[in-house]
């Protein structure tokens, strides 16, 4: 038989064997066999080197071609398996979508921390830096030096939980964030425009309103030229960022020792436009918070000069913003630290 | 302050209404918490007379009424008020009338007899917020029957309630409210002028005056009236006091309140018989005195506080209360009228320690109109005259050694518009400061100087004539603008960003975050009460301990929530804590963070996700994220944590925190279910060790050789020191090393354990080869033989 012959059987026998292969492990079995060191083709190739020199090169020709037709038909078996196999194993690994995937619990945020860093990520952007202070202070910082000396009518606007210092009434658990004002001030010289939120302290009995524990954010602009016009496009701008554009602000004239003018900062209601309903007490209005031009006083007891500086300060209640805006009716909820509560913001 | 729109206008003519007035009020800085007329809800109320009175026969407490409400209507009624007898007249709502909330009389049956309408009393009227009985009127008052009762009590009738603050004593009073609604609606104040006929004895013939105290009481002055005949007051008066949210007592005493709530000025009558000599002494209280007040209640007295003496004992505590002693009844005829000047603290401090506050201290220490007292005496002493008849000694006792000085006050008109940013005129600003009577001395463009009224002891400075400038001009005109200064840029702090971080990878880990109180208590403490600080005066024992720790606040929380569900909780904290006080009398504050795994697990044979190694997993990924790699965690032992599964978080050789399981007793006693695991950090090691901004770290291109290690070291020896000492051997080339297995058992010795860990070896610039991986696992191993007695498993 002459090679070529040989070669072609050799080829035809391949396509009827590959052709019979059922699965990827038999027809690399085969290939192995079939081309493998030890196959036909092999031996074939080895024995090139005993023809005649002039019958080697058109032998080696066809063997290289059979090889490669042998090749191309492993090539296109193996094609067929695997599709046959992906397209079988697509169908037993056919699945619900609708169950659900392995638990990966997210926690929460509480909604006093949510609330401070909304309303801090505003007045951050309106180029405020933030402070910190501490919880508990003394006398001089949470009133004397905020205009508020000892016997001020003031001082009984808000009962003061006192620390047991051996120090009579000096050390106190701060009734207001407005104390950290004078500790900056003390330790920065103006232009200053800085926020404190924090926890601040009163003697009061827990209720649906009130909570001897509750958070502020304390607001303090000093500069060469501030306002109070100033003051009332800053808040403006800021309940319009947190409350949605359309708020109107007012001011009404009120009283904090530790501002001059100072006034009572109303917005117009979120929830009826100013016509009047439940939240709003059917004013129209609701009260936010308190503000004014930073007492000359004040200025004084830090040593900042108040002909050549003003400034204005303002201060909210934390948990009063956020009962607003997500319609939390009762203080209590915010530090019952109840799963259902926690899980809803 | 409660005001009545009837008296106001008495002062000051407004064509404005109700609500009108509010608003202009309002606007001008005195804050309106309600608006409401008096008859509001009032239907059909009219003047009755209780004709027949029997026992009901079916209730012992309920009595049947025969009520005769004019031109041959009667009615009968079941009554359960017992404070009145035949021939009351009273409030009567026969059927169809209605009350003050909605309430519409109807016929019913009580106990079996028909009811015909209700006797009302002065809380159903929506008159007073409690009644003791019905509302009895006065006999004398010739009211007709079947007259509307709001015309009877004058309750054709508006009244503002006020929140006033408490910079404006002046404003407490209709007079003062009259000056600011005159100068806010432009219309003229007019005070009402005195006529008073002093046609007594001398005044010194009836009492005398010793003042021991001008510090505390600056000026004391006395009228006396004699021959007074005590009754009730005229219908006018009564309804102008219930207006105001007084009671009406007699025609005097309630001369004395009509005159506190005109003017703001309180005054005091005494009954001059029970007066002992016929002496007022103005002194300090001495040690062991009391004095009985008017509310029957027997008050101790320090040396701190201002009484009204007779030559034997107080008869009243100054500014705040008068004596029981001293009251007048109705059997009194000659009285002392007293109008003082109380210096504002003493009053402040006395009325605190007593807890006892009245219409007159809330006045006295916000500071009253020292130049005040002559004018509201004489008012005071005409208005009982002209009531209660009587003779007006002649002259009036002034003891007021230092007269009082009125503020000189210099305002730069410039000045005022640069607080208020505003373009206010001098001009405009003279006329507004005269608007509320603060006199104008001289003006020009450039100042304007003034004297300030002595009922303003809040106008000492040019800030206060600027901020009156202010509210009179308007705030709402004031034009709104923004910083224009852009030298200022705003942000948080690297360490409120890592804090931020913080709390998103603990929620990113499943952890709710939650607020506690800052105050535990006694029994909250997981050590018993150490070295703590406390509040001196808490409200409840529950709160009489500043917080040492926040796991107290985590456990509580934990519990309250597993209590009413069954579960896991996974909690976090980020807040202050108070250490004992330091030697400065401050307790030391520090920020820390904790966070806490409770409960049964859900899957009820894996009680792992609640233990030491859960929350430290939770740990190691918070230290992580914020660039601190380097912890280690030996062994310790904290009071309320499981001694063998606890340890302190060391970097640097500096604790920063402490991580374990909570001990299985507080597990129990606080009901955390199966188990419960915690860590607690001191932020200020924490946040003041996370390293700056890292720059750029080369790696190796090359491939990763993996070389698997099981070392067999004794059970004394920490997994964490087996991988240092490997790390250590190792050096760069190591570049990561993973725990993946630990054994105990059968196939390796007594109280020994297996650890293997996968090693993966790189070099920076090539390929390691065979021989230098080599190498490296002999490393590995010599070091971890040599520092922990390893023996590699399977060479044993």
């Amino acid at each position: 038989m002459s090679a070529g012959s040989e070669m072609e059987a050799l080829v035809a026998q391949a396509k009827q064997a590959i052709g019979a292969v059922a699965d990827l492990d038999a027809l690399e079995a085969l290939a192995s066999e079939l081309t493998g060191r030890k196959s036909l083709i092999a031996k074939a190739n080895q024995e090139l080197k005993d023809l005649p020199p002039g019958e080697r090169p058109e032998a080696g020709r066809r063997i290289g071609q059979a090889r490669a037709a042998i090749n191309a038909l492993f090539e296109a078996r193996r094609g067929e398996l695997m599709a046959a196999g992906e397209a079988e194993r697509i169908r037993a690994e056919r699945i619900d979508v609708s169950l659900p995937g392995p638990s990966v619990r997210i926690g929460h945020e509480h909604v006093i921390s949510k609330t401070i860093g909304d309303l801090t990520e505003i007045l951050v952007g309106m180029g405020y830096r933030v402070a910190e202070g501490n919880e508990v202070d003394t006398d001089y910082y949470n009133f004397e030096a905020l205009n508020t000396p000892p016997g001020h009518p003031a001082r009984s606007m808000q009962d003061t939980l006192y620390v047991e210092s051996g120090r009579g009434e000096e050390v106190l658990l701060r009734t207001q964030t407005s104390g950290v004002q004078v500790h900056e001030m003390e330790s920065c010289s103006p232009p200053l425009y800085m926020i404190a939120p924090g926890r601040v302290f009163r003697r009061d009995t827990l209720d649906p309103s009130h909570s001897p524990v509750f958070h502020q954010i304390e607001g303090l602009a000093v500069d060469s030229d501030l306002t109070l016009g100033d003051l009332a496009g800053t808040l403006k701008f800021f309940i319009r960022e947190y409350f949605g554009g359309e708020r109107e602000i007012k001011l009404r004239p009120s009283y904090f020792p530790f501002t001059e003018p100072s006034v009572e900062v109303s917005m117009s209601c979120f929830l009826c436009d100013g016509s009047g309903c439940r939240t709003c007490g059917h004013a129209g209005w609701i009260e936010v918070l308190g503000a004014g031009m930073v007492d000359p006083n004040v200025f004084g007891s830090v040593g900042y000069d108040s002909e050549r500086w003003t400034g204005f300060a303002f201060g909210l209640g934390v948990e009063r913003f956020a009962m607003l805006r997500y319609g939390i009716p009762d203080i209590r909820l915010l530090y019952e630290n109840d799963q259902r509560f926690l899980s809803q913001f | 302050m409660r005001l009545s729109l009837n008296w106001l206008t008495d002062y000051v003519a407004l064509e404005a209404s109700a609500s009108e007035i509010a608003e202009g009020l309002d606007a001008a800085g005195f804050e309106v918490e309600s608006v409401r007329r008096l008859d509001d809800g009032i239907e059909g109320v009219v003047v009755g007379r209780v004709e027949a009175v029997s026992d009901h026969p079916d209730a012992d407490k309920l009595r049947v009424c025969t009520v005769s409400y004019g031109s041959a209507s009667e009615a009968n009624v079941v009554c359960g008020a017992w404070n009145f007898d035949e021939g009351a007249k009273v409030a009567f709502a026969p059927i169809g009338a209605e009350l003050p909330g909605g309430f519409r009389i109807g016929r019913r049956r009580i106990r079996g007899i028909a009811s015909e309408g209700m006797i009302c009393s002065e809380e159903e009227l929506g008159l007073a917020d409690s009644s003791d009985g019905i509302l009895v009127l006065p006999d004398e008052a010739g009211y007709p029957l079947g007259m509307p009762i709001t015309l009877a009590l004058g309750l054709d009738d508006t009244v503002i309630d006020f929140d006033i603050t408490p910079n404006r004593p002046d404003a407490m009073s209709v007079i003062g409210l009259a000056r600011e609604a005159s100068a806010v609606f432009g219309s003229e104040l007019a005070i009402p002028s005195i006529e008073l006929n002093e046609s007594g004895a001398n005044i010194t013939d009836f009492v005398k005056v010793e003042n021991e105290s001008p510090e505390r009481c600056p000026r004391y002055t006395a009228r006396t009236i004699d021959g007074i005949e005590i009754g009730p007051s005229p219908e006018w008066l009564a309804a102008r006091l219930t207006a105001s949210g007084l009671r009406p007592i007699n025609n005097v005493v309630d001369v004395t309140n009509y005159v506190l709530i005109e003017c703001g000025h309180p005054l005091h009558a005494f009954d001059r018989q029970s007066l002992a000599e016929g002496l007022i002494r103005v002194r300090m209280a001495g040690h062991d005195e009391s004095v009985e007040t008017l509310d029957k209640v027997e008050r101790k007295l320090t040396p701190e506080d201002l009484v009204i003496a007779d030559a034997e004992r107080p008869v009243a505590i100054a500014g705040i209360m008068g004596g029981a002693g001293s009251e007048i009844t109705a059997q009194t005829k000659s009285i002392v009228l007293e109008s003082a000047y109380f210096e504002p603290t003493g009053i402040l401090a006395t009325s605190k320690r007593l807890a006892l506050r009245s219409e007159s201290s809330a006045r006295f220490e916000r500071g009253t109109d020292p130049e005040g007292v002559l004018w509201a005496s004489a008012r005071a002493a005409s208005l009982i005259q002209e009531l209660a008849g009587g003779v007006v000694a002649r002259g009036v006792i002034d003891e007021y050694p230092v007269p009082f000085e009125r503020q000189r006050i210099c305002l730069r008109p410039s000045r005022t518009n640069k607080i208020l940013g505003t373009r206010i005129a001098p001009d405009e600003q003279v006329r507004l400061l005269k608007a509320i009577e603060i006199e104008v001395t001289s003006h020009s463009d450039d100042e304007i100087r003034t004297v300030a009224p002595s009922f303003r002891p809040d106008l000492t400075r040019e800030i206060d004539l600027i901020e009156e400038v202010g509210r009179l001009h308007g705030y709402s005109n004031i034009e709104t603008r923004l910083p224009s200064s852009s030298s200022h840029t705003g942000g948080l702090t690297p360490r409120q960003r890592s804090r931020r971080i913080q709390s998103q990878v603990l929620r990113g880990a499943g952890l709710d975050e939650i607020k506690t109180f800052s105050f535990v208590g006694p029994e909250d403490l997981l050590n018993g009460a150490g070295k703590v600080t406390r509040v001196a005066n808490p409200l409840r024992a529950e709160e009489s301990i500043l917080r040492p720790s926040l796991l107290p606040g985590l456990i509580s929380a934990a519990r309250f929530n597993l209590a009413h569900r069954r579960g896991e909780v996974r909690f976090f904290e980020i807040g202050r804590v108070f250490g004992a006080l330091s030697e400065s009398g401050m307790p030391n504050e520090v920020e820390h963070l904790a966070a806490l795994i409770a409960g049964d697990p859900v899957d009820a044979s894996d009680s792992d996700t609640l233990g030491y190694f859960a929350i430290k997993g939770v740990l190691e990924a918070l230290l992580n994220a914020i660039g601190i790699s380097d912890a280690r965690y030996e062994p310790t032992e904290r009071a309320g944590l499981h001694s063998g599964r606890t340890a302190a978080v060391m970097v640097d050789e500096s604790p920063i925190g402490v991580v374990g399981e909570l001990h299985p007793s507080v597990v129990r006693d606080k009901g955390l279910g199966a188990r419960a695991s915690v860590f607690e950090l001191n932020q200020n090691e924490v946040l003041g060790r996370i390293p700056a901004e890292s720059s750029f770290q080369p790696f190796s291109r090359y491939p990763l050789a993996l070389v698997d290690l099981a070392f067999v070291v004794h059970e004394d020896v920490a997994a964490g020191d087996l991988e240092a000492a490997i790390r250590h051997a190792c050096g760069d080339a190591l570049e990561s090393i993973r725990l993946f297995d630990v054994y105990r058992g059968e196939q390796v010795a007594a109280e020994c354990k297996s650890l293997a860990y996968a090693l993966g070896f790189a070099a920076e610039d090539h390929t390691l080869s065979d021989d230098e991986l080599a190498a490296l696992r002999e490393r590995a191993i010599d070091g971890a033989r040599q520092e922990c007695g390893a023996e590699l498993r399977g060479l044993q």
